[in-house]
């Protein structure tokens, strides 16, 4: 098949077409007039017994019954047509004309029965049939006249004179009827076409994401339309085609792509115009696989919003022609969903570029900290929703302090993300710049009032001193801050509150200082982490408290558990924010550790000791100078232990004021290491730290490293 | 958990073999460094160049099969050049026991393997 085969527009089916509820009420009508005939016959009978051959009366009742059954099962069944009840007609007429000649010819009272399947025939027959009928009729009518007189002559005469008028009569009757008939049918159509084209396109209104419209839309497309597959494909810039959604069809990959131009679905995106086709006809791959899904009939539709080609609409039925009431039907659906996939490109356009411009503001990695312990979770909300403004920050202050920041700014999409990265740039400024923070937040107050667009946010800013253990905040309208004891007993905040940033000009906020005890968790979050449908705030908090006492627990487990508890697996209506900041227990203890001589302790001891100076607050290079010096003094030890019996090595540290110091003990005698790089080790202890002894005596040797902390590097 | 070194090494048509170690080399695992880096050089070789930009943390150990290694090199008349980026982890350790003064060191591969080609013999 060629291009022959294809065509943008079909021929009209009949505009009378009975449907079967018409053919329904035919078949009771019938039923009707066969029961009434039966029924009267003895009534009209009675009076001319005399004339009546009374076999011929009951024989003739009995055939109407018998006809009046037969319809009544056909019609039950739903299986009467227009052929039956035309058939059922000629059946009248014949038994009426039996009726006649059986009761007296021409002066019958039964004549009267004569026009009625004329008008059965009037209702429910085409005009050509129903004439044929009248005439056959009108004939029968005749007859016993002529019978009765013997006047062959006078019989033609009247037939002559009496067909064409009844013919006319006929006619025009039924052509009105027809006519009565289409207007309905019309209006019928015009009705359920507006129906189907509703029930299409009301869901566009709902879905604002491509991924869950497209398939809803062609689901419904199929069902409505009694077709069998469906597909969307969007075109690109270069009018290539992407498969984006397909209903019913199998092989076809979403994405999968077509050239501009290539098969129906290119043809109708060049043309702009519905293209009615035989599946086989052409071999695209997406035209094959309604082949292989057995369509023998597809439709194209394009979807252009504005005269933009966006994509095109293609459908499939297996069991029946798609015409163009179906071709009508998918344009005018088309361009609603045109119009929806238009709108959801944008919305999902926007989305990506407000998320992808929030994350950039959000810290890639935190910091670390000597003596703190930090984790935090960013959690976006589920894709009806828009991107929101949550931030956290952790930053380095000048002096012992780290600052933890939580933030909500009100709007949503880009302006939130936005006015989010304005803010997160100032509380950074200020901070730097030793401001309280309450000062903090006064001067951010101008800031946001002072914004071209008019927003309004809720922060809280901290300022944690890991050395005094205090905690200096400033709630602007945020959720409290949650402080967990090292006993696991969990409280809020409440002090150091006043309204959020944006609101008035002029506050003054207020802070709140108070002291942590080692090893206390600081948890902020924004009000997505205690906000659930159909329970109060209150009741959030709550929940938060209970989950987040107990047994401690380091921030990385304790974000888990909370996220985990409070808003599960499922993406949270709201963007959820939170940062679990933990004040490592500072060892009051020593450090102290004995491990047996083997080289496979180094990893563990340098693990142990990463651990324990992090506890102590020495910064990433004095923990890694250290790390370097234990390993050579340990790795000595090692190597001095000969013997027949595993000798171990201790460790020891503490840290006094502003000095780590570390000792490593063993049993054995001092040596330098051997082979080429002698006293390399030896050269890096003391490069390394500023202070470095050794101790050798006939019990053991015992070096002892010392490095100051928080002032230049060693050497 | 031992200590672990990852050594991934890579040779080139040009007789320039570039291995890069990740990870920590201490007593405990730097004669199997040793051997890795060692088999890795053919005698065919120009020499090889060392990328220790992911290395975390090295001790005397692990600078004394640096230093045998690119002694070994030199006995085959092949050369032995390090990269190691400023910033590295483990950059003081280099800087203490003047690494650069008895082996060719440079800020990044690309360098270190100009100075192995530049290199006379």
């Amino acid at each position: 098949m060629d291009k022959d085969a294809s065509q943008t527009l079909d021929p009209p089916p009949s505009p009378a077409a009975l449907d079967a509820a018409d053919l329904r009420i035919g078949g009771y009508v019938s039923i009707a007039m066969f029961a009434a005939g039966a029924t009267l016959l003895p009534a009209i009978a009675l009076p001319i017994r005399d004339m009546v051959e009374p076999v011929a009366v009951v024989a003739i009742g009995a055939a109407s019954l018998g006809c009046a059954a037969v319809f009544a099962v056909l019609t039950r069944a739903g299986r009467i047509s227009r052929d039956s009840l035309y058939v059922g007609d000629y059946v009248w007429v014949g038994v009426t004309a039996a009726l006649v000649a059986a009761s007296g010819g021409r002066s019958s009272p039964f004549f009267l029965l004569y026009p009625l399947p004329v008008l059965h025939a009037a209702a429910f027959q085409s005009a050509r049939r129903m004439t044929s009928l009248t005439v056959v009729a009108t004939l029968a009518f005749l007859i016993p006249l002529v019978y009765d007189s013997g006047e062959t002559a006078l019989f033609l005469a009247v037939a002559v004179i009496a067909v064409p008028p009844t013919v006319v009569v006929a006619w025009s009757l039924s052509t009105a009827l027809s006519a009565l008939h289409r207007q309905r049918h019309e209006l019928a159509a015009v009705a359920e076409t507006v129906g189907k084209l509703q029930r299409i396109t009301d869901v566009t209104l709902t879905h604002l994401s491509l991924e869950e419209l497209l398939p809803e839309v062609l689901e419904r497309i199929v069902d409505v339309v009694r077709s069998d597959a469906a597909a969307v494909l969007i075109a690109a810039d270069d009018l290539a085609l992407r498969a984006s959604c397909t209903v019913g069809l199998s092989g076809v990959e979403p994405g999968a792509c077509l050239d501009a131009g290539e098969g129906l679905p290119g043809r109708v995106a060049q043309a702009r115009q519905a293209i009615t086709t035989a599946a086989v006809a052409e071999d695209d791959l997406i035209s094959r696989a309604f082949a292989e899904r057995g369509a023998s009939s597809v439709v194209g539709v394009p979807l252009t919003v504005d005269d933009r080609m966006i994509g095109v609409l293609i459908v499939g039925a297996g069991g029946r022609e798609l015409g163009r009431v179906d071709a009508d039907l998918f344009r005018l659906a088309a361009d609603r969903i045109a119009l929806s996939i238009q709108r959801a490109q944008l919305y999902e356009r926007e989305h990506l570029i407000a998320q992808t411009f929030q994350r950039s503001l959000l810290p890639e990695r935190l910091p670390e900290i000597p003596g703190l312990s930090v984790a935090a979770r960013y959690l976006p909300a589920g894709e009806e929703t828009r991107v929101g403004g949550d931030w956290y920050d952790v930053l380095e202050l000048p002096g012992d302090s780290v600052g933890l920041v939580m933030g909500d700014v009100v709007s949503h999409g880009i302006r939130a993300a936005s006015t989010m990265g304005q803010i997160r740039s100032a509380i950074r400024a200020y901070a730097l710049d030793r401001e309280s923070p309450g000062g903090t937040l006064t001067k951010l107050n101008t800031v946001m009032r002072g914004l071209d667009q008019r927003e309004t946010a809720t922060a809280v800013y901290s300022a944690l001193d890991l050395v005094k253990r205090t905690f200096r905040f400033a709630s602007a309208g945020h959720p409290p801050p949650l402080v967990i004891d090292p006993a696991g007993s969990a409280r809020f905040l409440e002090e150091g509150r006043s309204v959020p940033l944006g609101a008035h000009a002029g506050t003054h906020y207020r802070e709140a200082v108070v002291q942590l005890e080692p090893g206390s968790t600081i948890v902020l979050y924004t009000d997505g982490l205690i906000e659930r449908r159909g329970s109060s705030l209150n009741e959030g908090l709550e929940r938060l408290v209970s989950e987040a006492s107990g047994r401690p627990a380091d921030p990385e487990s304790l974000c888990d558990r909370l996220i985990g508890s409070l808003v599960g697996k499922e993406p949270p209506p709201d963007d959820v924010a939170l940062l679990a900041a933990h004040v490592v227990t500072v060892p009051d203890e020593r450090l102290e550790l004995e491990l047996p001589c083997r080289p496979t302790t180094l990893a563990p001891l340098r693990r142990m000791l990463r651990h324990w100076l992090s506890g102590v607050r020495a910064s990433p290079v004095e923990l890694q100078d250290i790390l370097v010096a234990v390993s050579e003094a340990a790795t000595n030890a090692i190597e001095h232990a000969y013997g027949p019996i595993e000798a171990s090595y201790r460790v020891e540290g503490w840290r006094s004021e502003d000095r780590v110091t570390v000792t490593v003990t063993d049993s054995g005698s001092w040596r330098e290491r051997r082979g080429v790089g002698r006293g390399r080790g030896t050269h890096l202890m003391r490069g390394l730290m500023d202070g470095f002894e050794l101790h050798a005596s006939g019990a053991g040797t015992v070096v002892e490293l010392e490095r100051r902390l928080g002032s230049r590097g060693a050497a | 958990m031992s200590t672990r070194a990852d050594v991934h090494t890579t040779s080139y048509e040009s007789g320039v073999v570039i291995a890069r170690i990740a990870g920590e080399i201490d007593a405990s695992n730097a004669s199997h460094v040793e051997d890795r880096l060692t088999a890795a050089v053919p005698n065919s070789a120009l020499g090889m160049v060392l990328d220790l930009s992911d290395l975390s943390f090295v001790d005397s150990s692990g600078v004394e099969v640096f230093f045998r290694l690119g002694e070994r090199l030199e006995d085959r008349r092949q050369r032995l050049t390090v990269a190691l980026p400023e910033g590295a982890p483990v950059e003081r350790v280099f800087q203490i026991v003047r690494f650069g003064e008895n082996l060719p060191l440079a800020g990044s591969v690309e360098e270190a393997e100009t100075l192995l080609r530049a290199a006379p013999g």
